[in-house]
């Protein structure tokens, strides 16, 4: 239930008839994991926060830095030296004190994946290289969680929702039927490389966290099956259909198992 | 035949876009692509064809469009 100051922070979101009053209880309910407090993780953060996200979980072992404000509109200059997860979720309670958070001020590796990410609903891929990429991948596909993939490269971003269950019960592709293998050595470039233009993961983290909210109410169609390529020096939208690798998931998935069995 | 190119490889290829015949399949083009861009072998990328991502080894024909698709790490 939500009390009369909700009612009417969330007043224009219950408006919509996608929305309504059912959409903001269960967004009060709903429990989100955003990996990542970088480009795309703060305009995320931000908005999914403001929109009445019950529960925020936050990973980033980083620190604040100069180079990063330029994109990382959530953090202050005088937040510079500092962790990035713990003043986000700083940030959560002055922007709305109704969001419950969970700080995880360390590296998402093999050890803490599964722990972190079993106490969550919906996960979001907001990282900035590869390898947790595909760990968050492999851990959600395990646990059957869905995940929403924001990728960004100088001016171009990647957008998708990865093993996803839609309405009608079918399972969405996941991040390895897009892209199969670990990539290393030259392929492995980030921001702090390539450089970016900060209005790029502004966008691209949005539409990541519209996905979330998309999923958590039930309004419109959830961007599973296919992966936006989103241009923004011409603003072209180019959208590729994906499907899923039932054979290489279930393989992830008994390799998983085997795991567990030996340890 | 156009090809769409996405992300870093547009720095190895030095577009985002241009003409390519078609060959007969995915693999003769593929093997078309890397003798034109050698360097492209140091990437890893998937294909499109017709928006749509491929597996196997349709044949291609002129009208067709291919989109070459790297991952992007940044966030």
């Amino acid at each position: 239930m939500l009390n009369k100051e909700e009612i009417t922070r969330y007043s224009k979101q219950i408006q919509l008839s996608e929305i309504k009053m059912t959409g903001q209880e269960n967004l009060k309910n709903s429990r989100v994991l955003i990996i990542g407090a970088g480009g795309l993780g703060c305009p995320a953060i931000q908005y999914l926060a403001a929109a009445g996200v019950g529960n925020i979980g936050i990973v980033d072992f980083d620190k604040v830095d100069l180079s990063n404000l330029q994109r990382q509109v959530l953090y202050n200059t005088d937040d510079i030296g500092k962790s990035k997860a713990v003043i986000a979720v700083v940030k959560i309670a002055l922007l709305n004190p109704n969001v419950q958070t969970e700080v995880f001020n360390e590296r998402l590796s093999a050890d803490n994946a599964s722990l972190i990410i079993s106490k969550y609903d919906i996960v979001m891929d907001c990282t900035d290289n590869f390898a947790t990429r595909y760990l968050i991948n492999d851990v959600c596909v395990v646990l059957d969680k869905p995940f929403v993939y924001g990728g960004i490269h100088t001016f171009e971003g990647q957008l998708s929702v990865f093993n996803y269950k839609s309405k009608e019960g079918i399972m969405g592709p996941t991040y390895r039927c897009v892209f199969p293998e670990s990539s290393s050595g030259e392929l492995m470039i980030n921001c702090s490389i390539s450089g970016v233009i900060g209005t790029l993961p502004g966008i691209i983290g949005v539409m990541q966290a519209q996905e979330v909210i998309k999923m958590i109410t039930g309004a419109g169609n959830v961007y599973s099956g296919k992966i936006l390529l989103y241009n923004s020096l011409s603003n072209i939208f180019t959208e590729i259909k994906i499907k899923r690798n039932e054979e290489a998931i279930n393989l992830l998935k008994l390799n998983a198992l085997a795991n567990i069995i030996t340890i | 035949m156009k090809i769409l190119v996405f992300g870093v490889l547009q720095d190895v290829v030095g577009k985002s876009e241009f003409e390519m015949e078609a060959g007969s399949d995915l693999d003769s083009f593929r093997k078309d692509l890397l003798q034109a861009y050698p360097l492209l072998k140091n990437y890893q990328f998937q294909i499109a064809v017709n928006k749509e991502k491929v597996e196997s080894n349709p044949g291609l024909i002129e009208s067709d469009e291919i989109a070459l698709l790297p991952p992007y790490a940044g966030g």
